[in-house]
């Protein structure tokens, strides 16, 4: 099991431990963890599932496809380290990460 | 007041359910129907919390109506499944479903839906369902599971006796199991044809290919090809049908569509969210839970009223106005969260190509009504016959 941080805006932090394999949406779903949504189950169709990456580690991920960096377009408060949850698979390599999180999934119309 | 009361398989209640959904939401939101022994959550809140905490309402041995009829399949299918089973095995096809992905069927279901129009379009007459609905979503789901051509209709028979229900048929018939047992051997045949790979990138090659690392089970392997030959099929139908239809009583919509087409896409997110194809998803309760005042006990079942829950008026304004501009993406037609529809983006797809090619060919269509017919199914919504008349092309 690998241990990821989320950490809300308003810095409320929540320490979870997420099987490798499964992705930072579901390591955040799968724990309660409020601010992620998820709403597409992980298809790349929502964009509800943005979050912010330490830069270091971000170097060290597959660079997003194209699918995701369309859905990015979308999202309110994007920015250089900002990636979709459901994008990025949990691995060894990740283990200890703080995932920074929006203020809004912009859910809604 | 009567006291709201619904009964799922009622077939009367299938032409029009909204009015007592709406009853219901106003009067008994957390609503328990004695006869069938089931909860019923009729506004967006209520299912949206039930969608997503997924500890409380769970899968394992719910979804479908019928009491047990999950826990009786002898294959399993993923999606009577809980976390972390179900994630992990959700995740094997979840990287083939996206939109980026599906863009690539788009010109192959583009070319089939043409191919099921220009026929009819001399003699001006075209079933949107009988022609055309039923055909085309079981031929693109069959392009990923490599099922030949001249099995679909095969295929197609059984899924429809698996889903038929007689009028308040509340357990499921000799019909219904003799299609899913039908279903079973001929998955079962084809798992062992395509064993050896090669693998494509494709279902059926992730499906073998999970199998021959250990990844997945034989069993499982079945199980997912009879889920997507259910759920990649029927309902896809069944919304090509509620949008005609829909867009026929509401003619100065459609001439929205005709005149800017770039808009169907925002009109497919509408129907889905005015009169989607799926009504009922059913979990059942996996820990005790306070709902407005009244306690789901754990091992309740409780059915998600989904259709209801997008014509909330607390959630949507003017939720019975349909307007192909409205644009909400937070109705749960597909569901919301962990289990949310797989084949969204497919089903999405399919039938935006499919109005295109539609309203650029017979924008002004007439339904006859009085010839409209409804399948029956507590589940899926929608019609088994939409017949329609248009002005038909000149003879060459
Ligand atoms: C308009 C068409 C469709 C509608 C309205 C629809 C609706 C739904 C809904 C409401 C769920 C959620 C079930 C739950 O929460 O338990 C679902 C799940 C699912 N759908 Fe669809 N669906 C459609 C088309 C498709 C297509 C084309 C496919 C083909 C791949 C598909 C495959 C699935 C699968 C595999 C699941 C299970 C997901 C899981 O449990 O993780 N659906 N669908
Ligand atoms: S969960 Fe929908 S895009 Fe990530």
């Amino acid at each position: 099991m690998i241990q990821l941080k989320y950490i809300e805006h308003d810095g409320t932090s929540h320490t979870v431990t997420v099987e490798e394999g499964m992705n930072l949406m579901e390591g955040a779903t799968l724990n309660m963890v409020p601010g992620v949504e998820g709403m597409c189950g992980g298809i790349c169709s929502c964009a509800t599932c943005h979050c912010y990456l330490p830069e270091e580690r971000l170097r060290s991920l597959p660079e997003a496809g194209s699918g995701e960096l369309a859905m990015l377009e979308a999202v309110e408060g994007r920015r250089g380290n900002s990636r979709l949850g459901c994008q990025v698979v949990v691995t060894a390599a990740l283990d200890g990460m703080e995932v920074r999180l929006p203020k809004s999934q912009g859910v809604g119309s | 007041m009567k006291q709201a009361h619904l009964d799922p398989y009622d077939h009367r209640f299938h032409w029009d359910p909204y009015p007592q959904y709406q009853a219901l939401r106003e009067q008994d939101p957390v609503y328990y129907n004695e006869e069938l022994g089931i909860w019923l959550l009729t506004k967006w809140e209520d299912v949206n919390r039930a969608f997503r905490d997924f500890k409380t309402f769970i899968n394992t041995g719910a979804v479908s109506l019928e009491p047990d009829s999950g826990e009786k399949l002898p294959f399993p299918m993923f999606i009577f499944s809980d976390p972390p089973d179900h994630t992990r095995v959700r995740n094997l096809f979840a990287p083939l479903m996206t939109p980026d992905r599906i863009r690539r069927l788009e010109d192959y279901t583009r070319r089939k839906a043409v191919e099921l129009i220009e026929p009819h379009l001399r003699g001006g007459k075209f079933d949107f369902v009988a022609d055309l609905g039923c055909f085309l979503p079981m031929d693109v789901i069959s392009s990923l599971t490599s099922v030949p051509k001249t099995d679909q209709d095969k295929v197609r028979g059984w899924a429809d006796d698996l889903i038929a229900r007689e009028d308040k048929q509340h357990d499921l018939s000799e019909r219904n199991v003799s299609g899913y047992m039908n279903m079973a051997t001929y998955f079962g045949e084809h798992a062992a044809k395509h064993a050896d790979g090669p693998y494509g990138d494709d279902l059926i090659g992730i499906l073998m290919r999970s199998e021959k690392d250990g990844v997945l089970r034989r069993d499982q392997v079945i199980g997912t090809l009879i889920l997507l030959a259910i759920a990649g099929n029927e309902t896809t139908t069944k919304l090509i049908g509620n949008m005609a239809y829909r867009l026929w009583q509401h003619p100065e919509q459609r001439r929205l569509l005709v005149e800017d087409p770039a808009l169907i896409a925002k009109a497919v997110e509408e129907v889905l969210r005015f009169d989607g194809s799926s009504q009922i998803i059913v979990r059942r309760i996996g820990q005790d839970v306070e709902m407005r005042g009244k306690t789901l006990r754990k091992g309740d079942r409780v059915g998600l009223c989904i259709i209801s829950a997008n014509r909330d008026a607390d959630k949507f304004p003017d939720p019975d106005v349909f307007d192909v501009r409205r644009g909400s993406r937070d109705h749960m037609a597909f569901g919301y969260g962990i289990h949310s529809c797989l084949g969204a983006a497919l089903a999405r797809m399919e039938v935006r190509v499919v109005f295109e090619e539609i309203l650029k060919r017979m924008p002004d269509y007439e339904i006859l009504e009085e010839r409209l017919a409804r399948a029956h199914n507590p589940n899926v919504r929608g019609f088994t016959h939409v017949p329609a008349r248009f002005r038909p092309l000149p003879d060459a």
